[in-house]
């Protein structure tokens, strides 16, 4: 296992341990806790706006306070990136010299405003990011982070070697402008309350896109990237946005940087600085934005205090960090999840006066589903279906039918191929060779998630939940490529996005009561017993609408009772019209539900038809199901 | 278990009482009994090094000065603030400086970091005197009423080679190299500048001025041009990688007159590269180490220094720390207040016969000083670079 998935993992576990902890089960602890921080955001904002009024806070604590600013600014463009998406960047400071310098170049050479720079850096700063991520984004964990490493060293290099005597080289730029608003920005405490003003404007963006199915996309590919891709998630896109709004959070406060310092130079973009607002994010909690707020408030108040002590004043530094991250291992406030209530009323407060309750209005699910597959008719034919792994031939030129409206169940021997080929159904592999077609199209080859939003949900053999998300939140992934909103829409809270919203809100609530976790809703899949995350499972490829469900050893670790509540679970969707693909092992269950079986060995059918028929075929009595008398 | 909940709360309120004593502590002020002045070194950070050495040169100086009767009657006290050899914590820096009502401020070492200070004590109408900080642009680029330094600038140099050259070294013929990079080209040009008077009365030439291209490996066309103009002395202003080769493929092609090195071209890089064999005999324009220097003050200032720490400063620039604190209570004493503007001014007007450690201190009116002195180094039989006597 990869370094940067370990650690995720543990300030996971962390996270989730804590969560425990406080909930135990009780509503009241969890009003508490968000009066609590409500509290605590009053007292900040408070706290922040009088501060350079204190007698004691002269200018230099006004710089400080300033400072805190884009180290928080800086902090939560890095917390997209590495919070909610868990990708691990140790180069971040490149994207706030872009925007610095930018900022500097374009106002020093062609004397364009610093406000009107503002955008531009943050868009320079963005595309860049954009350029740089988009051919490397498909690397996973260390790798990622390894070349993250280097495109901020590029970056800072680059500055030093003073292309086309843009850069002005070690030295630097100098003789940058003030901010216009209005008045010109000039002293301590009009920058520190431009800095703020900035912040609260992103803080207030950031918190709706993490209440939009745009943060938890970001957030399911955290907790699982497989599973997101196969729900219907375009993880290549939400990882490369992220970037690109992360860069551009950073490009404005390199804007800002400029135009306080006057001058820039490579210094100030080292690789310690972008370790540093790693180190933000991870004090702070990942994802979790007051967290990031106070780890700036740490990385900054910190050294100052220490500065007495000259120097050992880093090794103080790196003493305190070291005492929080034992103590508090989730970070110092970690991300809360909200409840679908608070989901729900952040929607509806706006625009009627009375709080609606979740699950009062029963909205019709835009059903994506073309017209209704005929019983009988072939929902998803393989043809000549193959795959080899190495000299492995995995599925060797299978050619199978799934039936629309019946449960098809695939059995046969370990290792003979069964979830590579559900692999292959949704997207996961590409076949060498053959053809997949669902509803009559071709989707072999397609990625995941193109296929997922085709109708196609998939379960896993060894469940793949996102366990710090709560189950409301595993459900909506299912929901999220029924969505249509995007940035715009989910910033601005458009009437359109707030419907499509409560839509899948409601949805998925249904989805959730369908497999009975209608009162587990708000509770951290990590807290449910493992049958029930079985369930949250195919609750989720409910929630997607799909034709055609793919299950993957449902049956697996449930007890007996589990067992026939599942296949009662089965039957009652076969009456919904869903057709449903299965691999089992628990023969009882797939006499119970299946109407058609097929028997898969070494990559091949070697039989198929009814449960009846196999039970008397000596190739699979051989191969798979053994005598009777076993 | 409401105490774990309540845990968030406490460690805010912890952090509140914490910042608002250590603000207390920064913001309570003493009487002035004594006359404060900072100093802006990079006590900790990549060059940490020379922070700690300027901090030690800046606190011998203020005791000879004070043992020698203080300032106006009263004592120099030394506040040293750390920048860290940060642009940001530079930034900082000088604010606090600011805060602190210093009479003025010695600093910083490195030019960017130097820049964002600068700019703070000219809005906030306080002296610095930089000491480590040779880029041109600090005084060329922006008028700068209350900025000094001691060091020279990145092209004095060629000034002194300029004189050094037709005074000392007698030469008819000179060639100038350079590698078009800023520090290169400025030398190069003042070293012409300097010259021109000379060319003038008859006394001398330049017979090559040119650059060469960085980075490349054979220079044998620019050494062939080169030895057709017959020069007596040769000045390269450029880095030691061309530095090594050019003076090895010149040798090998029959070039023998004086190679001569501004103060990037000539380490034991470029010995290595060259060849003791043929590097021996190279020399340098370059900042005195205050061991060469032999000044009344700097012989005080050498035994006060070793007393305490035992060893000298392996740099030039902690020197020119003290120098600026001589220069800024030469200054006071000459204006005889410590209003900031009556400073600047006595800098740039009143500092006859005020002496550093390495000399007079007199500044130009852009803040740069004048008459740096420099000495010409040789590479020695061994290696090593020595003063050439």
């Amino acid at each position: 296992m990869d370094i940067t998935k370990s650690l995720l993992d543990r300030i996971a576990k962390a996270g989730q341990d804590h969560e425990h902890k406080r909930e135990a089960g009780n509503d009241a602890g969890t009003l508490r806790r968000a009066r609590n921080r409500k509290r605590l955001l009053v007292v900040a904002i408070v706290a922040i706006a009088i501060a350079p009024f204190f007698p004691f806070v002269d200018d230099y604590w006004i710089d400080i306070g300033f400072y805190f600013g884009i180290y928080t600014l800086l902090g939560l463009s890095l917390n997209i990136v590495l919070g909610e998406v868990g990708l691990f960047d140790l180069g971040h400071m490149g994207f706030y010299a872009i925007g610095a310098y930018t900022t500097a170049i374009l106002n020093t050479a062609l004397h364009i405003p610093i406000m009107v720079l503002l955008p531009i850096s943050a868009v320079a700063a963005g595309l860049f990011a954009w350029i740089v991520t988009a051919p490397v984004i498909h690397l996973k964990g260390d790798y990622l982070c390894i070349v993250t490493i280097g495109i901020g060293e590029i970056v800072r290099l680059t500055m030093i070697n003073n292309p086309f005597g843009l850069t002005g080289g070690p030295n630097g730029i100098n003789g940058i402008d003030s901010p216009m608003i209005f008045v010109p920005i000039i002293s301590s405490r009009q920058f520190y309350y431009f800095v703020w003003a900035l912040i609260a404007i992103v803080i207030f963006g950031l918190v709706r896109l993490q209440r939009s199915r745009i943060g938890r996309a970001w957030n399911y590919i955290r907790e699982d990237e497989t599973a997101a891709e196969a729900l219907g998630v375009d993880v290549r896109h939400y990882k490369l946005a992220a970037f690109v709004l992360g860069a551009a959070i950073a490009g404005l406060a390199g804007n800002i940087y400029a135009s306080k310092q006057m001058s820039i130079s490579p210094e100030s973009f080292t690789f310690m600085e972008s370790s540093l607002l790693f180190c933000i994010v991870l004090l702070g909690g990942l994802g979790s934005i007051p967290g990031t707020v106070l780890g700036a408030l740490a990385i900054t108040i910190f050294p100052e205090i220490f500065r007495a002590l000259a120097q050992y004043r880093l090794m103080f530094f790196g003493l305190a960090l070291l005492i929080m991250m034992v103590f508090k291992p989730a970070g110092l406030m970690p991300r809360l999840r909200e409840s679908g209530e608070e989901l729900r009323s952040t929607l509806s407060k706006r625009r009627r006066g009375k709080k609606a309750t979740l699950g009062d209005e029963r909205h019709e699910v835009p059903q994506e589903h073309q017209a209704p597959s005929l019983l009988g008719d072939a929902l998803l034919e393989l043809k000549n279906v193959r795959l080899s792994f190495g000299g492995v031939t995995a599925v060797a030129g299978f050619d199978a039918t799934v039936e629309a409206g019946k449960i098809t169940a695939l059995i046969g021997p370990n290792g003979a191929g069964k979830t590579t080929l559900f692999n292959l159904i949704t997207g996961i592999y590409k076949p060498e060779t053959g053809t997949i077609l669902f509803k009559g199209k071709n989707i072999a080859g397609l990625p995941p998630h193109v296929i997922a939003a085709q109708g196609i949900a998939r379960t896993f053999q060894n469940i793949r939940i996102f366990p710090s998300l709560t189950c409301l939140e595993n459900v909506l992934c299912g929901q999220h490529c029924r969505g249509r909103a995007e940035f715009t829409g989910s910033l601005f809270h458009v009437p359109s996005q707030c419907e499509e919203e409560k839509t899948m809100l409601d949805f998925s609530l249904r989805c959730l009561e369908r497999v009975g976790l209608g009162d587990s809703m708000d509770n951290l899949a990590a807290s449910l017993p493992y049958g029930k995350r079985r369930s949250l499972e195919i609750a989720r490829a409910l929630a997607l609408c799909p034709d055609l469900l793919v299950l993957d050893e449902p049956s697996s670790g449930l007890n007996d009772v589990e067992t026939e509540e599942l296949a009662g679970l089965l039957l009652s969707l076969l009456h919904e019209g869903l057709s449903i693909l299965l691999i089992e092992h628990d023969m009882h269950l797939v006499d119970m539900v299946s109407d058609h079986v097929i028997v898969m060995q070494s990559g091949r059918i070697i039989a198929e038809g009814t449960m009846r028929d196999m039970r008397k075929n000596p190739l699979v009595i051989e191969a798979y199901l053994g005598t009777e008398e076993d | 278990m409401a105490k774990h909940r309540n845990s968030g709360w406490w460690i805010a309120l912890a952090a509140c009482c914490v910042v608002s004593v250590c603000a207390l502590l920064v913001g309570a002020s003493t009487p002035a009994t004594t006359i404060k002045i900072a100093l802006q070194a990079p006590i900790t950070g990549d060059y940490a090094y020379e922070g700690q050495m300027a901090k030690q040169s800046v606190e011998v100086a203020a005791e000879l000065i004070n043992k020698a009767g203080g300032v106006l009657g009263k004592k120099i006290e030394i506040v040293v603030i750390d920048d860290a050899s940060n642009p940001k914590d530079s930034a900082l820096a000088a604010q606090k400086a600011v805060s602190q009502k210093v009479v003025a401020v010695i600093g910083s070492y490195g030019s960017s970091v130097t820049e964002p200070a600068a700019d703070i004590y000219e809005r906030n109408k306080l002296v610095s005197v930089g000491y480590g900080c040779t880029a041109v642009r600090l005084t060329m680029d922006k008028e700068r009423k209350y900025f000094f330094r001691t060091c020279g600038r990145d092209d004095a140099q060629g000034l002194f080679f300029g004189k050094y050259a037709v005074e000392t070294m007698g030469a008819k013929r000179i060639a100038i190299m350079h590698d078009n990079s800023t520090f290169a080209k400025g030398v190069a040009d003042e070293a012409k500048k300097a010259l021109e008077p000379y060319i003038a009365a008859g006394k001398t030439q330049i017979v090559y001025f040119d650059a060469i291209t960085p980075k490349e490996k054979d220079f044998s066309a620019v050494v062939t041009k080169l030895r057709e103009t017959k020069p007596d002395v040769w000045y390269f202003t450029g880095y030691y990688p061309e530095a090594g080769l050019l003076i090895r493929q010149a040798r090998d092609a029959g070039l023998s007159c004086p190679f001569v090195g501004g103060n990037a071209a000539i380490n034991n890089d470029f010995v290595k590269i060259a060849g003791l064999d043929v590097a021996k005999g190279a020399m340098m324009t370059q900042e005195p180490l205050v061991t060469d220097v032999t000044t009344d003050i700097a012989k005080q200032f050498k035994s006060l220094y070793m007393e305490k720490y035992k060893e000298l400063p392996s740099s030039p620039w902690p020197v020119y720390a003290a120098d600026a604190l001589y220069a800024i209570a030469g200054a006071i004493t000459k204006a005889g207040k410590t209003d900031s503007a009556a400073i600047a001014d006595a800098l740039r007007t009143k500092m006859a016969g005020v002496q550093g450690v390495t000399g007079p201190i007199l500044f130009t009116e852009r803040g740069d000083r004048k008459d740096v002195p420099y000495k010409m180094y040789v590479v020695d039989s061994q290696g090593a670079l020595k003063v050439k006597q």
